[in-house]
């Protein structure tokens, strides 16, 4: 029988470690327009805002939960707190973040990474923004980079024309709760010509027990702009729900480009059910990197809007679904206009009894001729408890197109193995070569320190459950 | 009456597949008279060496009365099940339950041990709706060819059709669905097979008319090292709508699977096309591809894939490739440089895609029909 080869879960310490709950205000469980005009009014929005949420919040309680998908039975959303303020006003240095939160932030390497290799950064814990800032140059240039609910008062014209317009409250359930509730995240704009050389990255925290963490990004990148933004995400595990329902609004204009880059370690206890949308115009381009690692259940499927002609989308990812995890991941592409083209590569790992789930939609509509599209999936199976599935829709309604699409499930070859083996190369590593050489390409996309970290989680021992 | 479950008894099963809710489909348009009663005799024709020994014109209440000779108990439990439409979903249980309860046309189609049977059976619907309904049962060691033909008469007809298969260990089967009606004529098709230790099933799906058709192919590979093997061809053009699903689920271990899909679109036309691969736990060591490739003549066509490959056993391989594009502008080229017109260029190049799948069914007179058939498509007015 082949040995196998042991893939251990991701080493979560840091992670898990929880903060004692120091809150300014926290909202009352459940869904109520009570509970929602308190939210405004605490921040104190305008008119606009109160009533869009109010709407959203009408919309979602007559949307039914969806019944594809992952099994989302057990979400209690009537028991979530929607809104934690945590007892602190926003900082602009890290000196003057309280300690126990910046010692959070510390441990996952964020002020480090500022000082290193970011432009700026936005800290987000529990419902609110506590940290941002940015280079000095930038801010001259032109380029805004706050928090959302700042920006909603202070460029409010921008906002308005934007917020929800990519997602709105009728696309579905979570997107009309995310409408009611949302609160934090990250408003990023570009100005024309302007390229961003270093990434600018917010990071969300959800530290109180049993809440739910809405934020909303919207970044606009102008006429021939470039930006490279990193969001990443995580809490400690708890035996209660927690609930993820953010959104992400993209917009890239004529002849800009924007890499949006994602590494989700949210605990096991979360149920992660995140939109993200980007809309391309002429001659523009959208890269998607996504790490999805954490989380009890995950349904996410960023999608790209290719509508002005030569836009390009490139998604390239990885899920790694291990015991007790379901992590229903993808990518959508909507070819709206000529001479569009998009590559998705998505790969997948799953282990102990995890579930991985590939679900993809591309289409090309009726006017957008000369369109080049494909699609590469590549699933990793460690034993025969795990599953990993691949269902990919396609909808092509223009004759002038080239799709091609090939997904392959498997495991690791023992001729692979015993090839590498007699080149002199020792067993264990060539496994672990194997391994390495599969998620690749993805970490190599990925930000230096997200790219350590996930190579040190594989890391093989010589028995267990590759063969 | 209470029809929450399913009923196995034949006159309950009747009462309840009228009584299922008219089935919605999201891919294409259903009209609204679909379920029509079959009253007329079928006009069908069976030939074939072995028709006499092989061939049973069934009764709707009794698997056993059917044949003139004792059926091993294990065989008729195995064939009931094949009956169970908990097991056999097909296309929808309204059609599957229709064509089971309401057949004017059916038989038991039986091979022999360490022989071959060759059996045609043609069917010209003229007008009159026909509702089939065939067992086909292939015992341990047999060899079997059994091709169903449904061919276009002048008249609008309904055609529901159902074929279940059994093959028995050791088995070979070839089995082919050639349908090339009008294009009035709407047309349900399903076949589901279920193979057995070390049998190798070969099942050919040729959807080549119709301008309203739904074809369903769902393979069990439950026995070890058992072989299983899809060919379709298909051909839509007008205002066609064409739903057509494949299955191949690997059960047994060191199982073998290929499914293969060559198609074309013209004109109005919409199609969706849905592959599955299915690894169950303990499916150790199989290995299965799917591969569908679509060619598109018409800028106002709506072609839909949905490969899935679904997995739930980590020692095997799957893959599945779908290709959707117009017919390579260079091939055409060098073509019409040695004088074929564009169209005939376009002609031959789909001929020759749809003749990979015919060899790999491998029955000279069925290529050379379908080739005919395909030609007069081609020339009809319903030509790309």
């Amino acid at each position: 029988m082949a040995n196998k080869t042991y893939i251990p879960d991701i080493d979560r310490g840091m992670y898990d470690i929880v903060n004692p709950e120091n809150h300014r205000f926290v909202a009352d469980k459940g869904l109520t327009e009570e509970i929602i005009r308190s939210i405004s009014q605490e921040k104190q929005e305008p008119e606009w805002m109160l009533k869009y949420r109010l709407k959203s919040l009408e919309i979602y309680k007559s949307k039914p939960v969806p019944t594809w998908g992952a099994d989302l039975s057990e979400l209690d959303v009537e028991n979530i707190v929607h809104y934690v303020k945590p007892n602190v006003d926003m900082a602009r240095t890290w000196d003057d973040v309280p300690a126990d939160i910046k010692e959070t932030f510390e441990r996952l390497g964020i002020p480090q990474a500022e000082r290193e290799s970011l432009a700026g950064v936005g800290a987000q814990y529990d419902s609110e923004v506590v940290y941002h800032s940015m280079q000095e140059s930038l801010k001259a240039q032109g380029v805004v980079y706050t928090d959302m609910d700042s920006a909603v008062k202070s460029h409010e014209s921008i906002v308005k024309q934007y917020f929800m317009t990519l997602i709105t409250n009728r696309d579905h359930k979570f997107s009309a709760l995310h409408g009611a509730v949302w609160s934090g995240g990250s408003f990023v704009y570009v100005p024309k010509g302007v390229k961003v050389d270093k990434p600018l990255q917010s990071y969300f925290r959800l530290n109180a027990k049993g809440a739910g963490q809405f934020e909303h990004t919207l970044i606009v990148v102008e006429e021939g702009a470039e930006l490279h933004f990193i969001e990443g995400c995580s809490a400690p595990k708890y035996g209660v729900q927690n609930l993820h329902a953010g959104a992400v609004e993209l917009f890239v204009k004529k002849n800009a480009k924007l890499r949006y880059s994602t590494i989700e370690n949210w605990s096991r206890n979360m149920y992660n059910l995140n939109t993200k949308r980007c809309a391309v115009d002429a001659h523009g381009r959208i890269e998607w990197v996504s790490g999805s690692f954490g989380s009890r259940v995950s349904m996410l499927y960023p999608m790209s809007i290719l509508r002005g002609e030569y836009a390009s989308s490139e998604f390239t990812g990885i899920t790694f679904a291990a015991n007790g995890q379901y992590l229903d991941t993808g990518s959508k592409v909507v070819h709206a206009a000529p001479h569009t083209s998009s590559i998705v590569n998505s790969k997948s790992i799953s282990k102990g009894g995890g579930h991985a789930f590939y679900r993809g939609l591309l289409r090309v509509t009726p006017g957008a001729h000369h369109v080049k599209s494909t699609v590469n999936c590549e699933s990793l199976m460690l034993d025969a408890q795990s599953k990993s599935d691949t269902l990919p829709i396609i909808e092509v309604m223009n004759e002038q197109v080239d799709i091609g699409h090939e997904a392959k499930i498997g495991r690791i070859s023992d001729d692979t193995i015993f090839y590498l083996m007699s080149r002199g190369i020792p067993e264990s590593e060539a496994k672990a070569m194997i391994v390495r050489g599969f998620v690749e390409p993805i970490t190599k996309e990925l930000p230096l320190e997200y790219a350590v970290e996930l190579n040190n989680l594989i890391s093989l021992e010589l028995e267990g459950t590759i063969g | 009456m209470n029809y929450s479950t399913i009923p196995t008894e034949i006159q309950e099963l009747k009462a309840w597949s009228i009584a299922q809710p008219y089935p919605e489909w999201k891919r294409i348009n259903l009209p609204s008279d679909l379920f029509a009663q079959a009253l007329e005799t079928p006009n069908v024709c069976v030939t074939g060496e072995s028709s006499e020994n092989s061939y049973f014109p069934m009764e709707i209440h009794s698997l056993e009365d059917s044949v003139s000779f004792p059926l091993d108990a294990r065989v008729l439990k195995r064939l009931r099940e094949l009956r169970d439409l908990s097991i056999v979903k097909g296309i929808g249980n309204k059609f599957t339950s229709f064509a089971m309860t309401h057949f004017n046309q059916g038989a038991m189609i039986i091979g022999q041990p360490k022989q071959h049977t060759q059996i045609n059976v043609s069917h010209t619907l003229e007008g009159t709706n026909l509702v089939s309904h065939y067992l086909v049962y292939a015992p341990k060691n047999s060899k079997m060819e059994v091709i169903f033909d449904y061919r276009e008469g002048e008249a609008s007809s309904k055609l529901y059709s159902q074929v279940v298969l059994l093959a028995e260990p050791g088995s070979d089967v070839k089995l082919v669905n050639v349908q090339r009606l009008n294009a009035q004529t709407q047309s349900f098709q399903n076949i589901y097979a279920l193979a057995e230790e070390g049998a190798q099933v070969v099942i050919g799906d040729l959807q080549l008319g119709s301008d309203l058709k739904a074809s369903n192919v769902y393979k069990r590979l439950e026995g070890h090292r058992t072989q299983g093997e899809i060919y379709t061809l298909y051909y839509t053009a007008e205002k066609a709508q064409a739903d057509l699903s494949y299955t191949l689920n690997h059960v047994g271990k060191k199982t073998n699977g290929h499914i293969l899909s060559k198609g074309a679109m013209s004109k109005q036309s919409k199609k969706v096309f849905r592959g599955n691969l299915i690894f169950d736990t303990g499916a150790t060591q199989s290995v299965s591809k799917e591969e569908e490739f679509c060619m598109l003549l018409a800028d106002q066509i709506k072609a839909d894939s949905i490969p899935g490959l679904f997995c739930a056993e980590d020692d095997v391989i799957g893959e599945h490739a779908a290709s959707i594009g117009q017919i390579d502008e260079d091939r055409l080229f060098y073509l019409q440089s040695r004088g074929f017109s564009l169209t005939a260029a376009r002609k031959l190049v789909i001929r020759g895609a749809y003749e990979e799948v015919l060899l790999k069914l491998n029955i000279p007179e069925l290529t050379s029909n379908v080739q005919s058939t395909l030609d007069r498509l081609l020339e009809s007015g319903r030509e790309i």
